[in-house]
């Protein structure tokens, strides 16, 4: 893939989703930046990306891990548009591929199905779980938990930007691999004036 | 209503700094005791309360300055609700005040 996807994509997500200041994050930890990634996942050009770069790396990785991957989802609403992204990617570039995609709601519905997973998803499949930016890995668990509970298996989580603060090795430490398109790192400049590499998808 | 340990538990999470995921944790306890005990209405509200703080919370870039505007008095008063039903008083007359400086501190009184 051409790397100037990603980093098209990661100039979209530091001119619109990076925010300076003083926050109080969903944990209540407090932080000097936010990520308000759906400004980038909700622009068309930003999905795009998100889809172009999130297929190759979901294909590059289902084939190192040897997994085959046929749903990809995440906990609403997060995750939405970034799962739709890459599955009509998937579907553009390959028409024959089984990629369907699944969204998690944040607690069962009350009444009818009692349905945690609205889609595309059946018992058996083998999923890529998706979220748009990790933290402490609290509602990336919630969707991993919803599929394994509904008869799913989690293939690997992907992320769109991991804030390295403990989401990654919490999600881990439950035996899934996870792979970011983006660190905090690789968004934010802490060596004033010269821009984080970025390593070719 | 029993001191068991789920009412000890709110009450220590309800020392702590509050948050978006801990206010829907609260949601969610609130929404089972409103199921289990007779105190229904009570619970009810303040599974709503939790909920609708948490909802006004989710996917901001909240500042610290504006998230304790936010959560003013919040974990204050439901433990005052709690303290009421667990002294055997239907901790209704505590509701009103509290749903008031929900209303408050998300800017929604239009009078």
């Amino acid at each position: 893939m051409e790397s100037s996807l990603k980093e098209q994509l990661r100039a979209l997500l530091q001119q619109k989703s990076i925010c300076h200041g003083e926050f109080t994050l969903a944990s209540g930890a407090k932080s000097d930046f936010y990520v308000d990634a759906r400004v980038t996942t909700l622009d068309p050009r930003g999905a795009w990306l998100i889809g172009q770069v999130g297929w190759e790396v979901v294909k590059e990785t289902a084939s190192k891990l040897g997994r085959r991957v046929n749903a990809i989802g995440g906990l609403t609403m997060g995750a939405d548009p970034v799962a739709l992204s890459i599955g009509i990617a998937a579907q553009l570039q390959d028409p024959s591929t089984p990629l369907q995609v699944f969204t998690v709601r944040k607690s069962a519905k009350e009444h009818g199905r009692l349905k945690r997973i609205e889609g595309n998803f059946s018992p058996g499949d083998s999923v890529v779980v998706v979220d748009d930016v990790i933290t402490t890995g609290g509602s990336t668990l919630q969707a991993i938990n919803a599929v394994e509970i509904e008869g799913g298996r989690v293939a690997f989580v992907m992320v769109l930007v991991d804030r390295q603060e403990g989401g990654r090795e919490a999600i881990e430490q439950r035996g899934h691999k996870v792979v970011a398109l983006f660190t905090r790192a690789d968004l934010i400049d802490t060596d004033a004036g010269r821009p984080a590499h970025i390593a070719a998808v | 209503m029993p001191d068991d340990r789920l009412i000890s538990r709110l009450f220590e999470a309800l020392e702590a700094e509050l948050s978006q995921e801990r206010l829907e944790w609260f949601a969610e306890k609130f929404e089972a005791l409103a199921q289990d005990r007779p105190q229904t209405l009570a619970f009810f509200v303040l599974q709503h309360v939790c909920q609708r703080l948490a909802s006004a919370l989710e996917g901001e870039a909240v500042s610290v300055e504006r998230f304790h505007e936010l959560t003013a008095g919040i974990a204050d008063q439901i433990a005052d609700v709690l303290r009421d039903l667990q002294q055997g008083n239907g901790g209704v007359a505590k509701l009103e005040p509290l749903v008031t400086t929900l209303f408050r501190n998300l800017g929604l009184f239009r009078r």
